[in-house]
């Protein structure tokens, strides 16, 4: 159990870099999740932890102890792949004792500590199957089981549920963030899903592209994403970009680049000011449908494009001139047909401006 | 998918084309039971005379001894280079590592004839003598590239990450190799073994340049006795040859599958 400290990290393959000056600091006993479209750098950092790879540049550290050089096999660390990659000659106990083996831990003490990992993952009763006889979720209970015997400082896990069909998805990451929390194990879990991160992690770490974007509890991060690309790539947003074209104490005035035109006021936050290009990130569950114009909040006039009834909410699609919105209902409200008119309206205090990218 | 009418008539002639191939050595087994003095098809009678035959002639017994050791010794040498070849190219990119694939199996292009020639050439321009040794010399360069090709194909069936889990594991590089690599590509091993094995046991066209009278392998016997004779005696051994590439097909077909090892499957 340890503390991990990325310094600063660069991994280049030639001319790409796949990591670009990363520094992360990761407490003990956290659960820290690296989240990111394909090629965003977080499995290459995931890599370079494990020590499969050696940094182009940079420190990390486990602990107090520097990992330059030292090789996967003296780092101390449980993975967990894609794949799995079980040992597809050896039966499910052999598999998990291996780490065991390769430290020379005598053959009395084996037995007991695998049964005891085998119990943490509930696979008792498989201890002399072979992998091919085990079914994805099963093999996924092995892998961990086998990385967690070793009892080592950091658990890496690289995207362990992407094999799973969705239920068993679900099933599988809150039993992993049980035995996490049961163990208090240091963790690192790389995924591109962004739903599977906010239910399991203490901390998201959003990676676009070798870097990091933003870090932050999912609370943080939905609330109040740091740019556009977050805000995008975490939950659903509605975008209106334009330009800021007044602001006056805590509030901003937004004119958007819309066909028709339009102004909206939103909170500034100290972020941007008058002048710059900006937008409007607004969550689905922000926006309200009304028949008028309402006063005191942001009005859009729109037609609705599509009504789509989830059970639990209403997703609705309405198009504003020549922008897509989405507006999620709570069940119970009135459900508008294809075609009407509407009025999109959310108060001043909803969603976030953001500066946008020059 | 093949409709029935069709396939009918194409598995006749697979059956056919089979036939063409090895009737000639099923013609050449039948003969070598022969009761007569000559070779004649069908035989009249049936014996063991001509294997009895066989054994009585030490200078056959000899070359088979010869072909024996000549072909365990390469076969052995042969995939103990093969698998530190093929694991040091499919593990490691390197700079030119195309170009040494290629290099490596640059003898399968050439013609047995000429390469016997160059090497007797070789050997002679270095006063190196023709012996057993230098057979198996010869007999290893000529299947070493078959060696490379089977277990570079048993290690791209191997997942990756699996020896990176053994790494992660606490085991390095030599002991990832020895409990997870190994176990997996031993049917490559064995395939080599045994297909290099057959490949020298059989090995005819080098052969000639590269054999004396101390070191003449049992085709090459077959091939001089021929010259000058031609009797049952020839199909006897002719047919233990066959046996003994059947067997190592039968071996090779138990542990890795003639399929998977061309690709078939």
């Amino acid at each position: 159990m340890a503390t991990v400290e990325l310094e600063d990290v660069t991994k280049s393959f030639g001319d790409t870099v796949a990591v670009a000056g990363l520094s992360l600091r990761i407490e003990h006993g956290e659960f820290v999740a690296l989240l990111g479209p394909s090629g965003c750098g977080k499995t290459t950092t995931l890599q370079v932890l494990a020590g499969f790879i050696e940094p182009t540049s940079g420190e990390i550290r486990v602990g107090t102890q520097l990992m330059r050089g030292i090789p996967p096999h003296k780092r101390n660390i449980g993975v967990v792949f894609q794949s799995y990659a079980l040992f597809p000659h050896l039966s499910v106990f052999d598999n998990i004792a291996f780490g065991l083996r390769m430290r020379n831990v005598p053959a009395s003490e084996i037995a007991g500590r695998v049964n005891r990992a085998l119990d943490l993952v509930q696979l008792t009763s498989l201890d002399q199957r072979y992998p091919k006889a085990l079914s994805g979720g099963q093999q996924q209970r092995v892998a961990l089981a086998r990385a967690l015997v070793i009892e080592p400082s950091v658990l890496l896990l690289d995207e362990p549920l992407s094999n799973l069909d969705a239920n068993l998805r679900e099933q599988m990451r809150f039993e992993i963030r049980e035995i996490q929390k049961r163990i208090g194990i240091t963790t690192v879990f790389v995924t591109h899903d962004q739903s599977e991160a906010m239910a399991v992690a203490d901390r998201l770490v959003v990676m676009s592209k070798g870097n990091i974007r933003q870090v932050g509890t999912a609370q943080q991060i939905y609330e109040s994403p740091a740019d556009v690309f977050v805000a995008e790539f975490i939950g659903q947003a509605n975008l209106l970009k334009g330009r800021v074209a007044a602001v006056s104490e805590g509030e901003a005035r937004l004119a958007i680049a819309i066909a028709q035109g339009g102004v909206v006021t939103a909170q500034h936050r100290g972020r941007v000011g008058s002048g710059q290009a900006a937008a409007l990130a607004l969550r689905p569950e922000d926006l309200r449908l009304a028949i008028d114009v309402q006063p005191g909040m942001n009005n859009l006039a729109g037609t609705v494009t599509r009504v789509n009834y989830l059970g639990s909410v209403i997703n609705v699609g309405v198009r504003a001139g020549d922008l897509a919105l989405t507006i999620t209902a709570p069940r119970g409200e009135r459900i508008p047909a294809e075609g009407e008119n509407v009025v999109v309206c959310w108060p001043p205090s909803a969603g976030i401006l953001l500066p946008e990218a020059p | 998918m093949i409709p029935p009418g069709p396939r009918r008539w194409l598995g006749a002639f697979v059956v056919l084309a089979c036939l063409f191939s090895v009737a000639p050595v099923l013609v050449i087994v039948i003969e070598s039971f022969t009761s007569s003095d000559y070779v004649v098809f069908p035989p009249p009678g049936l014996s063991f005379k001509w294997y009895g035959e066989f054994i009585k002639r030490p200078e056959f017994v000899d070359s088979a001894l010869v072909s024996l050791v000549v072909a365990l010794c390469a076969s052995l040498v042969s995939t103990l280079l093969g698998a530190m070849t093929a694991v040091a190219l499919e593990r490691h990119a390197f700079f030119g590592r195309r170009l040494l694939q290629s290099l490596f199996l640059a003898p399968l292009s050439l013609p047995g004839i000429i390469f016997g020639l160059a090497l007797l050439q070789f050997l002679a321009r270095y006063g190196w003598p023709r012996n057993v040794v230098t057979m198996t010399l010869a007999h290893i360069i000529i299947t070493l590239p078959f060696a490379i090709r089977f277990i570079s194909v048993a290690l791209l069936g191997i997942d990756r990450n699996v020896e990176l889990a053994a790494h992660s594991l606490g085991a390095n590089r030599l002991r990832a190799f020895w409990h997870v690599t190994f176990p997996l590509i031993r049917p490559g091993i064995a395939a080599s073994l045994v297909f290099a094995f057959i490949l020298s046991f059989d090995e005819v066209a080098a052969s000639l340049f590269v054999a004396s009278p101390s070191a003449m392998t049992l085709p090459v016997r077959i091939f001089v006795y021929i010259d000058q004779n031609y009797d049952p005696l020839v199909s006897a051994v002719s047919s233990l040859l066959v046996l003994a590439a059947v067997i190592a097909l039968v071996i090779i077909e138990k542990t890795v599958g003639m399929g998977r090892l061309f690709g078939l499957r």
